[in-house]
């Protein structure tokens, strides 16, 4: 329940009776002591960076995924258009990171209490977290965006099975404007010298030629198709990979701070092990020389007591 | 419908998103903020949100109120803390320091009108007055530690303790104090859910006095037009018209529960590894092994779990853990065959991913058709999208396989199993049972004086009739066992006290038996790690406490003659009426013990819940209480009570 309006009331009565009471008041600060944080200013900034971006992501994302376009009401985007959105995004995404790292030596590098480390890591940190969430947006709508695209291709497909005469006609044309201008090309001296032969030549064989072209261009067509239909499924495996790709780089880089941590240990370790055969050695040499050195003690001794004992009698 | 618990934990958030109502947007930008917090305010928040939904929030620094704390400029600082004294002071401390720019209040009860001149004073003097944005009275003043489970206080709750409240030398002012805090708690409860229940309790005890101050609190409130906490249910969207029943007890209404030995899982756990705030710790000694995996050749993944030496580890169980959820209400055997099955399915899972490896390792370099590709990535995707999955299922096995290890060493090294098998018997039959309970008790291998104590109360309290000199051959026998007898006395008191109320019911645990059940053939066959030879399989037959049985018959509204006896008390009425006979049957129960809780209780409740739901009518049945006390702490508080008589 919100008492902060009787809080107000509260510090105005307060107010009065000090007033009556006579006491001396400091002059309230209206404004309020609010410094600004010279540290933050720079986490603010790249935290507006990243909210323009996802605010201009969610904007295209109607137009950037409507690959069918039917309505000419509905907005979209032409390849070049997409393209370009691509590269502003990628741009922005690489700039954020580079003020996040930038940030990041900058906190580093200043003189601050432990709290205040903390409190600035976990300021980075969500700010990491935020520009990871925006870009997971783009790169979705760029995988759906691939994903429908190889689906409108596979309903035109579909279209055009039945009826191929449209799309063959229209190849037809095509290949033979090329094989006439080709075969203009290096007929030309004849077709110049004998109109009416070439004449007869193209009636002549054009039943003929119109078949050798229609299955030649069925085969052309059929492959092209089919090298299309390959590219535009290795594309969407690619980008599945290239998912599949960050994915594991972070769980590498993650296990990159862990590796060296070990490896360095095990560089400590070989060290102290060799350190400690070294001084097992010396050990087992002094050992054996105090061993030689307590025998030849003994043995002089009782020597000694012997030749006392032989002096003496 | 939402749970007691999913209340708080969204009247918490939003008290984290500066009292601003959250919006649904996913991936807004984050405020920064810090978190500050007394120690009520860090058990209330403990079992709700874990450190890293408090990140998501924004939080990025979360302190103790009376730590030193330094100075951090332009981030909002959210205080979450009780409105005493001692709070209030270091509060006002903090102002004169000026540690942070902007301030939001927020007290967990609701703070008094002169407290409120005493801050806003220290506010001015400070002269940070501008710098207070918001004050709020946060009405969470309990801690919700299962979706239908709460208590009122976990740290610093010897003021509210059964032992507190039973004493004898106790004043009518540390009385009014103490009722104050358990009627706050409930007040708080009931604001926080949004609805008004029907109170009913039993005459003549403290569950009295705390069902009457609650009826005046919630009558005062809801007659008060300006603010009333609870707007209609219209707000909250959902049409209920059923009022909850709230059932006021005291413990002395049972009190055998308590000291019962337990054989689910939950309850073992409170019982023999002290489970607080959902956490248990346990001491490892034996290093876990290691785990390796290989995944795609090219990026070795390592996992490695290495315990050291005597190690104290603390475990989390909480109601996101699957296994946990499924299996806390389980016989402890149960709760070991079923650890096995996970372990053999999470085997497989890895079986399942290796295999995935060697086949890429193979097929990837001889076969590039497409439709392998696209296979081989599909199965890729799925195996690294369950990676996580995996790893955090092999990290609750484990956890639970050292837990039930732990328990299971304590079961065996008292031999608890022979004694709850007799409790249950001395529970149902309150035969003669002379000779096996004279056995136990100057048996020396089996179980510590506490549990001989244990035991020999809840016989004690069962039967009804013993002669004088077989009380004394039992208290020679606990004398010898090297027992503290100060327990005793006073339950021959309070047996005293409540023998005309038990003279017509002789036996209110009837029904409850134990059948050994053949089934650890099974486990040994499995070659488990669970040698559990030596421990009897007991299953537990279907049984109501007397708690329970209080609640059927209320909710049900059965004719029976103690119930006639209970107060019924209606916040929303102006006078007060007789029960009225034709009310169809409470559909929402808050059952509330004054004076300590216990798993078995929640649990034996939670059973019959299920059972009356599965059988057609839903029942939804909250559990609550003071405190929650192991066997061992009330034990302890009965022996002060027995000392001071």
């Amino acid at each position: 329940m919100d008492i902060t309006t009787l809080f107000k009331a509260c510090v105005k009565t307060v107010r009065t009776t000090n007033k009556s009471l006579g006491a001396k008041e400091q002059k309230p600060n209206v404004f309020g002591r609010t410094q600004k944080d010279v540290h933050l200013t720079k986490a603010r900034e790249i935290l507006k960076q990243i909210t323009s971006l996802r605010s201009f992501f969610l904007e295209n994302k109607a137009a950037y995924l409507n690959v069918i376009n039917y309505l000419s009401t509905n907005k979209t985007m032409t390849e070049v258009d997409r393209a370009e959105v691509d590269a502003m995004a990628e741009n922005i995404i690489s700039k954020c990171t580079h003020m996040i790292t930038e940030y990041k030596k900058e906190v580093a590098g200043l003189p601050k209490t432990k709290q205040k480390e903390e409190h600035y890591q976990n300021v980075i940190e969500s700010l990491e977290q935020y520009l990871k969430n925006v870009s997971k947006i783009y790169t979705e709508v760029k995988a759906v965006r691939v994903k429908r695209v190889i689906e409108t291709h596979k309903l035109s497909k579909l279209e055009t099975k039945p009826s191929p005469q449209p799309t063959e006609t229209s190849e037809v044309p095509s290949k033979t404007n090329l094989e006439s201008n080709s075969s203009s090309s290096t007929k030309k001296e004849p077709r110049i010298s004998l109109p009416s032969p070439t004449v007869n030549y193209e009636e002549e064989l054009s039943a003929e030629e119109m078949q050798m072209f229609e299955s030649e261009n069925e085969i052309l067509y059929n492959e092209l198709n089919s090298i299309s239909d390959e590219v535009k499924q290795m594309e969407s495996k690619v980008v599945h990979i290239a998912e599949l790709q960050e994915l594991f780089t972070e769980k590498v880089l993650q296990q990159e701070k862990d590796i060296e941590r070990i490896a360095t240990t095990v560089v400590g370790s070989t060290e102290n092990v060799k350190d400690a055969n070294e001084q097992i050695r010396q050990a087992i040499q002094r050992n054996a020389g105090l061993r030689v050195w307590v025998l030849f003690f003994l043995l002089v001794m009782s020597f000694s007591l012997l030749f006392l004992d032989w002096y003496n009698d | 419908m939402t749970s007691l618990r999913q209340k708080q934990i969204n009247a918490i958030k939003q008290m984290l998103n500066l009292n601003q109502p959250q919006t649904k947007l996913g991936g807004l930008e984050p405020v920064w903020k810090i978190l500050i917090y007394d120690r009520l305010g860090q058990d209330i928040i403990s079992p709700l949100l874990s450190v890293k939904e408090l990140r998501e929030q924004g939080v990025t620094l979360f302190m103790q109120l009376h730590s030193d704390r330094d100075p951090i400029p332009e981030v909002p600082a959210v205080y979450f803390c009780a409105p005493t004294e001692e709070n209030l002071g270091r509060i006002s401390q903090d102002f004169q320091a000026g540690v942070y720019d902007i301030y939001h209040l927020n007290f967990i009860s609701p703070i008094s009108r002169q407290k409120l001149e005493d801050l806003a004073s220290a506010a001015i003097t400070a002269n940070c007055v501008a710098n207070i944005h918001k004050v709020f009275d946060q009405y969470v003043n309990f801690i919700s530690l299962e979706d239908d489970m709460f208590v009122l206080k976990h740290q610093h709750s010897d003021a509210i303790s059964y032992y507190n409240i039973n004493k004898g030398d106790i004043k009518d002012s540390e009385m009014e104090a103490v009722m104050n805090t358990i009627v706050d708690g409930l007040f708080s409860v009931f604001v926080t859910s949004g609805t008004v229940p029907i109170i009913r309790s039993p005459k003549g005890n403290a569950a009295e006095m705390v069902a009457k101050k609650l009826d005046k609190k919630l009558r005062d409130n809801l007659f008060d037009a300006r603010n009333n906490l609870f707007h209609t249910d219209a707000q909250a969207g959902n049409f209920n018209f059923q009022r909850p029943l709230l059932l006021v007890l005291d413990r002395n209404v049972d009190m055998a529960t308590p000291l019962h030995h337990t054989w689910t899982y939950q309850a073992l756990a409170h019982d023999l590894l002290e489970l607080a705030l959902n956490r248990v710790v346990i001491e490892e000694s034996t290093p876990t092994g290691g785990l390796y995996y290989d995944i795609l050749f090219l990026f070795p993944i390592f996992v490695n779990v290495v315990g050291a030496r005597a190690k104290n580890r603390t475990c989390e169980l909480d109601c996101k853990d699957k296994f946990w959820w499924s299996h806390k209400g389980s016989p402890f055997p149960t709760v070991a065959e079923a650890i096995q099955e996970e372990l053999e399915q999470y085997k497989s899972s890895e079986e399942e991913v290796k295999k995935l490896k060697t086949s890429m390792g193979i097929d990837g370099e001889n076969d590039i058709a497409l439709s392998f590709v696209s296979d081989n990535t599909t199965k890729i995707t799925s195996a690294v999208n369950s990676l996580p999955q995996l790893l955090e299922k092999k990290r609750l096995i484990d956890m639970h396989t050292s837990v039930a290890t732990a328990i299971l060493n304590c079961i065996k090294s008292r031999k608890l199993d022979t004694f709850f098998e007799l409790e249950e018997k001395i529970m149902s039959k309150a035969q003669a049972l002379d000779k096996p309970l004279l056995d136990i008790l100057s048996d020396p291998g089996a179980g510590t004086p506490e549990d001989k104590m244990r035991l020999f109360i809840i016989f004690y309290i069962c039967n009804p009739h013993l002669s004088e000199s077989d009380v004394k051959k039992y208290e020679a026998a606990l004398n010898q066992a090297g027992c503290d007898l100060n327990p005793l006395n006073y339950i021959k008191r309070w047996k005293s006290y409540t023998k005309m109320a038990l003279a017509a019911n002789i036996n209110q645990y009837e029904g409850a038996g134990t059948k050994t059940v053949s089934m650890f053939s099974k486990l040994v066959s499995q070659g488990s790690n669970f040698v559990m030879e030596g421990v009897k399989n007991l299953v537990v037959k279907r049984h109501n406490l007397p708690v329970t049985k209080i609640v059927d018959n209320l909710m049900e509204f059965k004719n029976s003659q103690e119930m006639d006896e209970y107060l019924y008390l209606d916040p929303k009425q102006l006078k007060l009426t007789d029960i009225p006979r034709n009310r169809s049957p409470f559909q929402d129960a808050i059952v509330f013990i004054v004076g300590g809780g216990n798993y078995i209780e929640y649990q034996n409740l939670v059973d019959y819940a299920k059972a009356k739901t599965t059988a057609g009518t839903t029942k939804r049945i909250t559990y609550g209480a003071t405190t929650l006390s192991n066997a061992k702490q009330f034990l302890k508080q009965l022996a002060l009570l027995g000392q001071e008589m």
